[in-house]
């Protein structure tokens, strides 16, 4: 016999409210909030993008997932969209990583070298041939923390488009979808 | 019943004056940010401001500058400028004013490391501006990281110097 037997029957408000055992309830809460915090910082982070430099797969209001634990997992590679922290979480660039550590890059009226050879970019619509990095000419040797990244939209001015290299401490995840 | 409810509700107050902390009890780190929000908000105006409030908010806005205060900034599609001091600053904000409609400032992310002495911060904070003006390179939206260094010489906070800091290197 328990104490609820004794009292009287518990009643409706107060199961809809705390549960018929408020103590598994608060403990239920608890891992619940726990959970959903660890969730939302490690595995699945929300971003909202604006502006255009990630047109035409990334537009402009468009809602998305970054993913920190599996890019620890999976480690980041050629063609990853990556999300890079400024000074916090809640404004983050988004660019596509074209360099990774060791790698000599250079872009050339709109062609994206690695190690002297051109790579391929499916994702791009349009490109300027205007695009010439660095501006001198030469080539930008990556550290060994060092990624190459840019945005998607090479149709606009290369003055308007921030781009260039980010530490790996900056970057926070993979868009994963 | 009752002891469980009143543990909880004990621990819901505790976790909200934990998060809310810094408005509940503002240190010297809190007093920084609540002058850099309040600059924020000075400079960020809306369609159809008076004149009046505008010089207004502005002079606020200079105020909270040293006399000889050194903004560098470096604006994609603009290019790198410097300003010095207040009269510079002056000028500057009332010409956004002239260009643009509309305009959103708003700091994020604010790290505060106050000075031991409790005289001088810095500060290491992510800008955005969402502006609506006429012309055809008017507005649009805007995403800097900034290093500021403040100090506190008559009890007041005030900036000495802005530096814009690269998210991305060349």
């Amino acid at each position: 016999m328990n104490s609820s037997d004794v009292a009287g029957p518990v009643p409706w408000w107060r199961v809809a409210a705390v549960g018929r055992n408020p103590r598994v309830t608060i403990v239920r809460l608890a891992v619940l909030v726990v959970l959903t915090f660890l969730a939302f910082r490690y595995l699945f982070v929300p971003v909202r993008v604006t502006g255009i430099s990630m047109t035409p797969f990334y537009k402009d209001g468009e809602r998305r997932w970054i993913s920190p634990a599996l890019t620890s997992v999976g480690g980041l590679n050629r063609g990853d969209v990556v999300a890079i922290q400024t000074s916090g979480r809640h404004v983050m660039y988004l660019k596509r990583i074209l360099g990774l550590p060791g790698e000599k890059i250079r872009i050339a009226k709109g062609d994206v070298y690695v190690n002297g050879d051109r790579i391929e970019e499916p994702y791009i619509l349009n490109r300027s041939p205007s695009w010439n990095w660095p501006t001198n000419g030469s080539e930008r040797l990556l550290g060994p923390e060092e990624f190459f990244v840019v945005g998607d939209n090479r149709a606009m001015p290369l003055e308007n488009h921030y781009f260039g290299v980010a530490d790996r401490k900056r970057i926070l995840g993979k868009v994963i979808r | 019943m009752k002891r469980w409810f009143w543990a909880v509700a004990g621990l819901i107050v505790a976790g909200l004056v934990f998060w809310q902390r810094d408005a509940l009890f503002p240190g010297e780190a809190g007093r920084v940010t609540a002058v850099l929000n309040q600059i924020a908000k000075d400079v960020s105006f809306g369609p159809g401001e008076g004149n009046v409030t505008a010089i207004r908010r502005v002079s606020s806005v200079v105020d909270r500058f040293a006399p000889n205060v050194s903004v560098q900034l470096e604006v994609l599609g603009v290019g790198e400028f410097q300003l010095t001091g207040r009269d510079e600053i002056q000028q500057r904000l009332l010409g956004v004013r002239r260009v643009l409609r509309k305009l959103e400032l708003k700091f994020h992310d604010i790290i505060v490391t106050v000075a031991d002495d409790r005289q001088t911060a810095d500060v290491h904070l992510t800008a955005t501006a969402d502006g609506e003006g006429e012309g055809r390179n008017a507005g649009g939206f805007e995403a800097l990281e900034f290093d500021f260094k403040m100090s506190k010489p008559e009890g007041r906070w005030r900036i000495d110097q802005i530096t814009t800091v690269p998210t991305l290197k060349q």
